[in-house]
């Protein structure tokens, strides 16, 4: 009893220390354990070549991660980004085929991937659907519409355009590594500095005083949607660009590691607080674990279970530090 | 006269299930317009032993789901057991230890999840989906990459097997579907699940109750995940590490089809049966007269959002007139 008074005080007393702590995402001290650690133990992965590997291959998760985000803060979680980067992936390529040009096809995929982003909009606003299960549903629809215009394999189509976008190097970095960075800013812009981004804020934390205040809450749930799907579309060009093709099983998984980017970079799914900043370092951490691990050698039948061991150690020990106040 | 039909009919659109199970006839009815063989008692045992793993497997999420939870680590737990059971079986361990271990295996992720959802508080989507990501990375270390196949004779059965004219796997789900709906509706366990699902806070207030019932739901759709892991090994007659991705969402999909809501309190096993059967008939049928495989993900979408939509639309519909009366 007496053990449990002093420590009781104990944290009182460094109160202030924590306060400053609490704020910061559990992605980044994992960050940073995880860059001395992997720094120590192989030679070359503080290498601007390997950083610059990292960057690329991390870039669409953090574009989709920027979208998942954004529904985070409404309280949801959108299954369907990675059905829908598959779909983007696979009809840019059938478009480019089919004769349209380089750019017409990135704008029709693109818009592809808002129009399906908009239709969960119209289903959670006027369907009043809960976002898990419109999207759930939207994921099957856009996975099938990957799968039956690429035949379940994967598309080709030889275009100078992907070396453009994933390797060459302006001001230092390859073209898709701004693409991303790019989609980072202008997110969090919109979050903080605009009227759309105070009404996602306000959808998450209280949806009837947007009410009150005379906007409807329909239409801000349908904008952020179609935010959601531009996104997508945009991550999509940039995955196909990687992989030079399109496959429509390459964007499986993004919209769960999507979704745990952001919850370890912060956002909570019940206070509808949080930022596209914190979701980076949440981004940062899954690649860092995946490139770390194959440097290391690390076979990858053990990939799956360190990468889940660390992202519910994270959790875990957010959960603690945030439970001392 | 009419105003009796009426009066019945107000109270057939009280009962909770009525338009789910007016849709599922529904389903039953353009699949057997599309396909003469679908109506077949046949065709029909057939839907129930494709279905009995997904309503096993679901059946434990619908006790998650009742308490305003989520378990997105049932596929992969099945998978690990699955795994697990046919290393085992392989070493010649007796029948009857090697399921008790799988199924105790399954029990203590799902302890593992109701710890970190109920005790450490953790948001039910993330701890599952990093339960998910350990259990499939461990069989997947368990495996090593490779495929188990030709199981013991006296195993199969589980999966392939007949009692008189009913398949085993049919028994087994039909089984765990009565206890869960007895669990559920009957006892006090079910009570403080659907409890603690309409209103976390007042259960939050009763000690550490909400502990309790969260474990005890998250250990329940661990040992379902255990069984139908068990059940899909056998009827597979194999085992490998990806064994459950054929499952993922598809789980999920047949409880919220069923009318049980994600909010937690609303709904229940009958839905989750419907939900189930449903998917499986959209599978069968399509199957039947030979669309193409990709095409089944897209009916099943389309179905997910009609169904819950439908759901809704049901239950404002009935407070509407559950206010009319009253008034």
């Amino acid at each position: 009893m007496s053990e449990y008074v002093s420590s009781a005080s104990q944290t009182k007393k460094f109160s202030l220390n924590t306060d400053i702590l609490k704020r910061i995402p559990p992605a980044v001290w994992i960050d940073l354990i995880l860059v001395l650690f992997f720094s120590i133990k192989t030679k070359n992965f503080l290498s601007g070549s390997n950083l610059v590997n990292i960057a690329v291959q991390l870039t669409p998760l953090l574009i989709v991660s920027c979208a998942q985000t954004l529904v985070v803060l409404m309280q949801g979680t959108d299954l369907s980004l990675g059905a829908s980067l598959n779909m983007v992936t696979v009809i840019w390529i059938l478009f480019m085929e089919g004769g349209i040009g380089t750019f017409p096809a990135i704008l029709l995929a693109i818009g592809a991937a808002v129009f399906a982003g908009f239709l969960n909009g119209v289903i959670v606003a006027k369907l009043k659907l809960p976002i898990f299960i419109a999207t759930l549903g939207m994921a099957n629809i856009l996975n099938s519409i990957a799968l039956t215009t690429s035949n379940g394999s994967s598309v080709f189509y030889s275009n100078p355009i992907y070396a453009f976008i994933s390797k060459k190097v302006i001001l230092g970095l390859p073209f898709m590594v701004w693409i991303g960075i790019l989609c980072v800013l202008l997110t969090q812009l919109m979050l903080t500095r605009t009227r759309m981004g105070a009404r996602i804020r306000a959808l998450g934390g209280n949806p009837e005083a947007l009410n009150f205040a005379g906007f409807s809450v329909d239409r801000a749930t349908i904008e952020v949607f179609c935010v959601t799907g531009l996104l997508a579309g945009i991550a999509g060009i940039t995955l196909a660009s990687r992989i030079q093709s399109g496959n429509p099983i390459a964007g499986n998984g993004f919209e769960f590691n999507s979704a745990a980017a952001v919850l370890l970079g912060g956002t909570s799914m019940r206070e509808g607080r949080g930022s596209v900043i914190g979701t980076v370092f949440g981004v940062i951490l899954i690649q860092l674990l995946r490139n770390g691990l194959v440097m290391l050698n690390v076979s990858s039948i053990y990939q799956s279970a360190i990468i889940g061991i660390v992202v519910l150690l994270a959790i875990i020990v957010d959960a603690f530090i945030k439970k001392e106040s | 006269m009419i105003e009796k039909l009426k009066n019945t009919a107000l109270k057939l659109m009280e009962s909770n299930y009525i338009f789910s199970i007016l849709a599922l006839v529904i389903v039953m009815l353009v699949a057997n317009g599309l396909s003469s063989s679908f109506l077949t008692a046949s065709n029909l045992m057939t839907i129930l032993r494709q279905a009995s793993v997904l309503l096993i497997l679901s059946s434990g999420l619908t006790a998650v789901v009742l308490t305003g939870g989520i378990d997105l680590s049932i596929n992969n737990t099945a998978a690990l057991v699955g795994c697990i059971v046919a290393t085992l079986l392989l070493k010649e361990m007796n029948i009857a230890l090697v399921i008790v271990i799988g199924l105790a295996i399954g029990l203590l992720v799902g302890i593992f999840n109701g710890f970190l959802v109920g005790v450490l508080k953790l948001a039910p989507f993330v701890a599952t989906y990093g339960t998910n990501m350990v259990v499939l990375g461990l069989a997947t270390i368990i495996m090593q990459g490779a495929v188990i196949y030709n199981l013991p004779r006296n195993f199969t059965p589980i999966g392939i097997g007949y009692l008189g004219v009913f398949p085993i796997p049919v028994i087994i789900a039909t089984v765990i579907l009565i206890i869960f709906f007895v669990l559920l509706q009957f006892t006090t366990i079910g009570r403080d699940i659907y409890m603690l699902g309409s209103n976390p806070q007042a259960s939050r207030y009763s000690g550490g109750k909400s502990v309790k019932v969260t474990l005890q739901a998250y250990a329940l759709s661990g040992l379902m995940a255990a069984l139908g892991g068990i059940v899909m090994t056998a009827r597979l007659n194999a085992a490998d590490a990806n064994m459950g991705n054929a499952y993922g969402l598809q789980i999920v999909a047949a409880v919220v089809m069923g009318g049980t809501s994600l909010l937690g309190g609303e709904g229940g096993i009958i839905g989750t049966v419907i939900g189930a059967i449903m998917l499986t008939i959209i599978v069968n049928v399509m199957n039947l007269i030979g669309l193409n495989s990709y095409l089944h993900t897209l009916a099943i979408g389309v179905m997910i959002i009609f169904m819950v939509w439908l759901d809704i639309f049901s239950r404002r519909k009935r407070e509407q007139l559950k206010s009319q009366k009253n008034n």
